[in-house]
């Protein structure tokens, strides 16, 4: 049963696990910071939080070891949830350092460009999204927002994945589902 | 597309202080408490900006940095006595949203590349502060406003955005802590040259103000004194935000 099973939160020194971590705290669940792929092997359910640059971030992976661990993970169809440039990592690739991304998901991050000259880039702040019909939609508002900083965003391949989107000159995916 | 709405909250130590015209830092009281009266109303960012590390040539407060970062349940942006990348990972680690670069931009700009190349451009803020000298001349200042720089307004932010800038201050130090509105003809003037987020900072005096501001260029407003006092008074000490309804139906 995965339901009362410890979450993991991957801590590399990037991003902001320990938010994370307060946050479901809050909610009233338990949850463990992890950083090697012993510990990923050993996961349950693993979270992947963000903030940071998609070529750096990849570099780290590689460098801890982590890569193969992630992905074994997914390939047992064990839970992951990806933040903010922890989702991004999931994706085929960025064009945030050019590098290759794990590829779970079919989906490429690219730079906002030729936005009008109202939108400025970074995309910073509080923003509606849309939320579609999905087994993850519960427990949210009709109309959410979320906090958006960023200048690269995803772009599904497959649509059936885009779970949330967002508008910003163009409509993206600013939730992916798999 | 809603503006934001960010305060401002100086620290000198472990108190939080607010200013005027960079001058008189008055005690306001205890940032971790101030950080949690913000979170009960909904803040959506928070800016911390250290007053005196730069001028007093010291570390960030990172155990104070941290104790903040840890209550506040915003994005949080630090900026104050930052001159190196090592000190940037540092803050980040506290995860601590973005930085604030002032002094550091004017005299080693290629830290702006570093930390965006590290973190992306969406980390790294500059705060320009201006302040008119008594010619009516308008100064680019650093070291918490003690020292002119030899930039122009144009120069400063074509070099920051050539560095890489993910979002730019523009500070009136003559309008800190004055309630007398936002420089809004200087936004106006420069609201072309700048291609990132601008947001501005200085004088704000209620919702008005801030809308007039930013139908004049600003992406976004910042202020200090005006969350942090009652009704503009700054001898009546208390934090307050506007509620989301009044950002969503006021602010355009």
């Amino acid at each position: 049963m995965l339901i009362n099973s410890e979450i993991s939160i991957l801590n590399i020194g990037i991003g902001n696990p320990v938010s994370v971590l307060n946050m479901l705290k809050n909610i009233g669940l338990s949850s463990r910071l992890i950083s090697s792929a012993e510990e990923i092997r050993t996961a349950q359910r693993l979270i992947i939080p963000g903030v940071g640059h998609f070529g750096k971030a990849i570099d780290l992976l590689k460098k801890l070891n982590l890569i193969g661990g992630i992905k074994e993970h997914a390939h047992k169809d064990k839970p992951i949830l990806g933040i903010c440039l922890g989702m991004q990592l999931l994706c085929n690739g960025s064009e945030e350092g050019g590098a290759e991304g794990l590829g779970l998901i079919d989906a490429d991050v690219v730079k906002f460009k030729n936005l009008n000259n109202d939108l400025k880039i970074p995309n910073m702040g509080w923003r509606e999204v849309n939320i579609y019909d999905h087994k993850l939609k519960e427990g949210y508002e009709d109309i959410p927002r979320f906090y958006f900083t960023h200048s690269y965003y995803a772009i599904c391949n497959k649509l059936e994945n885009q779970f949330i989107t967002a508008d910003y000159g163009i409509t993206y995916a600013a939730g992916i589902a798999k | 597309m809603l503006p934001r709405v960010i305060p401002i909250l100086g620290i000198d130590g472990n108190k939080l202080v607010k200013t005027v015209k960079f001058r008189k830092p008055k005690y306001i009281g205890d940032p971790l408490n101030a950080i949690r009266i913000f979170n009960e109303k909904m803040v959506e960012e928070i800016a911390i900006l250290d007053i005196r590390a730069t001028v007093n040539r010291t570390e960030p407060n990172y155990q104070l940095i941290g104790e903040m970062a840890e209550e506040c349940f915003s994005p949080l942006a630090y900026g104050g006595g930052i001159r190196t990348i090592k000190q940037v990972e540092k803050i980040f680690q506290l995860e601590i949203e973005k930085v604030v670069l002032n002094s550091m931009a004017f005299e080693r700009p290629e830290l702006i590349t570093e930390i965006s190349d590290s973190f992306g451009d969406q980390s790294v803020v500059v705060c320009i502060d201006i302040k008119q000298d008594i010619f009516g001349r308008n100064q680019l200042m650093k070291n918490s406003g003690s020292k002119k720089t030899s930039y122009s307004i144009e120069k400063a932010i074509d070099v920051f955005q050539e560095k890489g800038v993910g979002e730019i201050i523009i500070q009136d130090i003559n309008r800190d802590g004055s309630f007398q509105g936002f420089n809004i003809d200087y936004i106006a003037n420069i609201r072309e040259l700048i291609k990132v987020p601008l947001v501005a900072l200085g004088g704000c005096n209620g919702i008005q103000n801030m809308n007039s501001v930013l139908s004049k260029g600003a992406n976004a407003i910042a202020a200090g004194s005006l969350f942090v006092y009652r009704n503009n008074n700054p001898n009546s000490i208390l934090i307050n935000y506007p509620k989301h309804n009044v950002i969503k139906n006021e602010l355009n």
